[in-house]
């Protein structure tokens, strides 16, 4: 009896390796077709939509990170997560584009970036009160109103003051409508999260309108690249690696601080047991605040970077959806609760996205797979869930019953 | 035995002539309202309708069996494409086909009530006059399709639970919305057009949407009001006990998630013949979210709450208009600061009422000068020279929606009614949960110190026996 | 004979609720320095709601707490441990997916003397030599009896005054439990208090000063671990001897 359950469920953790081996015979097979038989598929193409596939889904990877983290400490969806990715973008652009500002609007905008550095400072000095916390504050209020009223701010200033302001955003969303529910039944925690998440989509809607806003800030990161390889040419911006090079950082940033501080190690304990974590002396409200603000930072770099790529911002009300639930999926394809888990899952559907659509394009033949392109993440979260819950890099759950 | 007769029964036959008075007594209102209110008026009271089928429905996997479902929108999509799909007049199936950019074939375009009846010989019912049976069938026939997807959907929930289950219903809704597109489906769905010229005699009419509102009324509370009801209310509360005590978990999931799906689907096939064209758009998350509202705002746990919740919810969408014109932004300003300083009073009210200690928090005072400095500055910005010029409200009423759905949650998670149902036995005070006089005095011995000792009553070693 | 003693910890007519239910009333206690107290009681007696409130995790609802002198019950569960007391916690509860060196590193979590931590350290791999073994192993993978081990060794690490330990003996086969006890015992004689919450009345009064026993939230017997072994009722009901 009991071999009978074990053969099937050892079959059953079979099939995932079984469907990712299918896949990329599947992929490796229509490259060579595709080489083979057109050649408008040179080496050239593949390594254009290779590029293009690292570059999405290390965007999606800046998203997952925060959905992946919020979950592990309180287990909740973040349903705002991808609206917090659509002010990041917002916020930048708002930065680059209307600077300098008069001096009221600079101080207005330098109180809240000071405040956001403040809370960085603050996860290495423990408290508030502590004097270079405060110091660090007044030196970046002036520094910001300094740039922000004399000068007209460049992508990478506007990038990290956007940072700061979205970080303190994920903080003041968890105190308002998230902390008070602590205790609550997690459907409406679930429910509170997608209220947040409406009104961040109207509101962006109310200062934005329906429009499509143009994102071409002056940097060099615009660039043109374009370089041989083999018989072709590949014609790409200096994105390509700018995006990859810059999420990495990031993320190496992120995965030093959870394993190597104290701060970090006590959101990594917070979020395998909370109340002991508690026992410790850990203040867990301390540390889910710190997740928000760590995770809106990192969705800002997100959304600042896809406005890059895509040369403009599509409406606020739907901006952050799509993106927002592929990340979600990312993150709990890859693993949810697990950092490494988000990042492979996002350069997963970051590939499946873009890489699969590249390899089936439209021919004469063949109308491509491009319509379909957005419904991939929503496939593969589904047969995750159902298959295997706890992700590619999580434990099997199943097994702990 | 015990003497039955004095504990109280509810009354059922005189609430049975109560409920078929109060339906004439709604009956006769809405032919008031229809004949003297305004179209606006009767097209709000028909989506109230709409919605409150869709809503009670939802209400029954979201509230009774506590699974929080988030693809209601998907169901009413399917609905809704089946309906029209069946019901569209020939004139307008030729145009489709001749307009050249449709993605129907010769055979989708057929699939017409018309021609099935006309195929089993029951031409008689394909006249102009008998539109109305024509649309009977479409919408019973989308429903039922809905369902089949209901079944599909319901089949996750057997193996996951909570937020994960969720994340599955919110995909399987935007999955339905985004392949419907796609040339997968579009033959059928003619893509990204959808159709126009779906009647509206049906949708807009209170007559029918009121009568299919009151169907699945009567038969979401005879389900959640018997033992299936409370079966599911077991499982919502703990999943593992009730599977213990002999409950069939997937029986009952999967049933709600069908029948839930049916009314989603008949909602879905009068939302159509309300908007007069089905059309992707119609059925975006938005919808599931403004159901949301409705049954956090009105309360889970009754039908009465789940339909004053919708009433509130279709009064903004209808009559919010106002909210999203055009101000000058001082006004706006001024807006801002007068809710500022409503909700300092708020606070204080509330701090009075539950005598709470300190009365005077640092929020009031943060709420109050925000308040005060936002006013003034809104009444001296014309004399400075700032701040001038027009905004326009655009998604003010989903802004208020939110803002609304996140207080409830935060402070009265139950919504404005919580669990209490609407019955005759309340109107007439009746308080069927309280004991009767007899029933006090056969349970005085509870409550008698001689009797109920420390170590239970058996410890009785000094009273005397019988 | 203690009431002149130094008092570590006392509680004073403490009641706390959970919602509208009464859990504990009127509870007094007190341990001295360098005592171990043992508390025991049946099931739902409120064992461990007593832990629970000395640490911090249940508020007091009337009545007051003292630890080395000042006023605790209002202090939050961070103060109290800076103040001296550690936990080790039911069912041991190691962080899982934690190495045992990061485990030890959260029992310090409050403090920043980095050489004092490290003597810490040491003394912990002194009593738990397997703990220094599989420094670097994942707590998850370890036996019951390890991650017992490691969890008072997490205890030990913010050098507290006064330990409070919730059932040690639980899931423990009766060879681990010996060696717990045994241990327990050591640390207590480097005088550090200890207050042990357990079901397993035998083995708590074989090596506690004093004991307290709760029957529904009140205290109804207490003594020296002597006068609780030799106690008729105790023995009826606990100590399992007729």
């Amino acid at each position: 009896m009991a071999s009978k359950s074990t053969k099937v469920k050892k079959t059953i953790n079979w099939i995932p390796w079984l469907l990712v081996l299918a896949i990329l015979a599947i992929v490796v097979g229509r490259i060579i077709y595709l080489g083979t038989v057109h050649d408008r598929f040179s080496s050239a193409y593949f390594i254009r939509a290779f590029l293009e596939s690292l570059k999405l889904g290390s965007l999606y990877a800046l998203i997952a990170l925060g959905y992946t983290m919020v979950y592990g400490i309180i287990r909740l969806i973040n349903f705002a997560h991808g609206e917090v990715f659509m002010v990041g973008a917002f916020f930048t652009y708002y930065l680059f584009s209307f600077s300098p500002y008069p001096l009221y609007a600079a101080v207005i905008w330098s109180i809240f970036i000071a405040f956001g550095f403040m809370k960085i400072i603050e996860l290495w000095r423990g408290k508030l009160k502590d004097p270079v916390v405060l110091a660090s504050g007044a030196f970046a209020f002036v520094l910001a109103t300094y740039l922000l009223s004399q000068t007209t701010v460049n992508f990478f200033v506007a990038l990290v003051f956007s940072m700061l302001l979205t970080g303190v955003l994920g903080i003041v969303i968890d105190k308002i409508a998230y902390s008070p529910l602590r205790t609550a039944p997690r459907n409406s925690l679930l429910i509170t999260a997608i209220a947040v998440s409406f009104f961040w989509q109207n509101f962006g809607l109310l200062v934005f309108t329906n429009r499509q806003t143009p994102f071409r800030p002056d940097t060099f990161l615009r660039n043109r690249m374009v370089f041989a390889v083999g018989d072709g040419t590949v014609r790409t911006t200096m994105l390509s690696f700018a995006i990859p090079l810059i999420s990495v950082i990031l993320v190496v940033i992120l995965t030093l601080f959870v394993t190597r501080t104290r701060l970090g190690k006590a959101m990594r304990a917070s979020a395998q047991d909370a109340e002991v974590a508690q026992m410790m002396g850990i203040s867990v409200n301390k540390v889910i605040a710190t997740t928000f603000l760590l995770g809106s930072m990192l969705a800002a770099a997100g959304g600042a970077m896809w406005g890059l790529n895509f040369g403009s911002l599509n409406q606020p009300a739907i901006m952050g959806i799509l993106p927002g639930i592929k990340a979600f999926a990312a993150a709990v394809i890859g693993g949810i609760g697990s950092l490494p888990g988000a990042v492979i899952g996002a350069l997963i559907i970051g590939f499946m996205e873009n890489f699969m659509t590249a390899i089936f394009p439209k021919t004469a033949e063949f109308q491509g797979i491009t319509e379909f392109k957005d419904t991939f993440a929503f496939i593969l979260l589904i047969i995750v869930l159902l298959i295997r819950p706890s992700g590619i890099v999580g434990e099997d759950l199943s097994e702990k019953v | 035995m015990q003497d039955t007769k004095h504990i109280v029964q509810p009354n059922r036959n005189r609430n049975i002539l109560l409920t078929i008075f109060a339906t004439v007594l709604v009956a006769v209102a809405l032919l008031i309202l229809t004949s003297l209110g305004s179209v606006k008026l009767g097209s709000a009271l028909a989506l109230f309708a709409i919605w409150g089928i869709a809503t009670v429905s939802l209400n029954l996997v979201n509230g009774t069996l506590g699974i929080l479902s988030l693809g209601h929108h998907g169901f009413m999509l399917i609905g809704g494409y089946t309906t029209a799909l069946l019901i569209l007049s020939d004139d307008k199936r030729e145009k489709i086909l001749a307009s050249g950019r449709s993605s129907m074939t010769p055979f989708t375009v057929g699939l017409s009530i018309d021609n099935f009846f006309n195929a089993i010989g029951l031409t008689a019912f394909t006249t102009d006059e008998t539109l109305w049976l024509r649309f009977l069938v479409a919408i019973l026939l989308g429903g039922l399709m809905a369902s089949v997807v209901g079944l599909i959907v319901g089949i996750p929930s057997l193996r996951l639970r909570g937020d994960y289950l969720a994340i599955v219903t919110f995909g399987f809704g935007e999955i339905i919305r985004l392949t419907a597109s796609t040339r997968i489906f579009s033959p059928i769905t003619n893509g990204a057009l959808g159709f126009s010229g779906v009647p509206t005699e049906f949708g807009k009419s209170v007559w029918w949407t009121f009568a299919f509102l009151g169907i699945t009324i009567y038969v979401i509370s005879k389900l959640k009001y018997s033992s299936f009801g409370r079966a599911m209310e077991g499982i919502r509360e703990d999943e593992i006990a009730s599977e213990a005590m002999g409950v069939n978990l997937a029986y009952h999931k999967v049933l709600g998630f069908v029948v839930s799906s049916f009314f989603a689907g008949i909602a879905g096939g009068l939302w159509v013949s309300w908007l007069g064209g089905a059309r992707l758009d119609s059925f975006l998350f938005t919808l599931t979210f403004f159901f949301l509202v409705a049954l956090s705002v009105g309360g889970t746990g009754s039908i009465t709450g789940v339909l004053l919740g919708t009433a509130l919810v279709v009064f903004v969408r209808q009559y919010g208009d106002p909210l999203e014109q055009s101000y000058l932004i001082t006004t706006w300003i001024l807006a801002i600061g007068v809710i500022l300083l409503l909700t300092a009073l708020a606070i204080y009210i509330f701090r009075t009422i539950r005598r709470s200690r300190p009365k005077i928090i640092p929020a009031f005072y943060l709420f109050l000068i925000a308040g005060v400095a936002t006013v003034v500055l809104a009444l001296l910005a014309p004399s400075l020279g700032i701040m001038q010029g027009e905004f326009r409200g655009f998604g003010m009423r989903a802004i208020f929606l939110s803002i609304l759905l996140i207080i409830i949650m935060v402070f009265r998670p139950d919504g404005m009614v919580g669990r209490a149902e609407f019955n005759w036995a309340w109107v007439f005070r009746e308080r069927l949960d309280q004991p009767t006089e007899e029933e006090r005095k056969q349970d005085a011995w509870l409550s008698n110190p001689e009797l109920n000792r420390p170590g239970g009553a058996a410890n009785t070693s000094d009273v005397e026996e019988d | 004979m203690s009431e002149n003693k130094e008092k570590l910890l006392e509680l004073k007519k403490v009641t706390t609720h959970y919602g509208a239910i009464r859990a504990l009333h009127n509870v007094d206690m007190v341990i001295h320095p360098g005592e171990m107290v043992c508390l025991l009681g049946g099931n739902a007696s409120g064992k461990s709601t007593t832990l629970k409130a000395i640490l911090g995790i249940v508020k007091v609802s009337t009545g007051e707490m003292y630890f080395r002198g000042e006023r605790a019950d209002n202090l939050s569960i961070a103060d109290r441990i800076v103040r001296g007391m550690a936990v080790v916690p039911e069912n041991r509860r190691i962080f899982p997916k934690m190495t045992v060196l990061e485990n030890l590193e959260m029992g310090a979590y409050l403090r920043d003397d980095k050489k004092g931590i490290k003597e810490d350290m040491e003394y912990v791999f002194d009593l738990f030599p397997r703990v220094q073994e599989r420094l670097h192993q994942k707590g998850g993978t370890m036996s019951g009896g390890e991650q017992q081990m490691l969890a008072m060794g997490r205890a030990l690490m913010s050098r507290p005054k006064l330990i409070l330990m919730d059932e040690p003996s639980m899931g423990l086969a009766p060879i681990f439990v010996e060696r717990i006890f045994e241990i327990i015992k050591q640390v207590n004689k480097r005088g550090i208090s200890v207050f042990v919450v357990e079901q397993n009345a035998n083995i708590a009064l074989g090596i506690a000063d004093r004991g307290y026993v709760l029957q529904t939230g009140e205290v109804v017997l207490s003594g020296t671990a002597n006068e609780l072994l030799n106690n008729e009722d105790m023995k009826k009901a606990y100590l399992g001897e007729v």
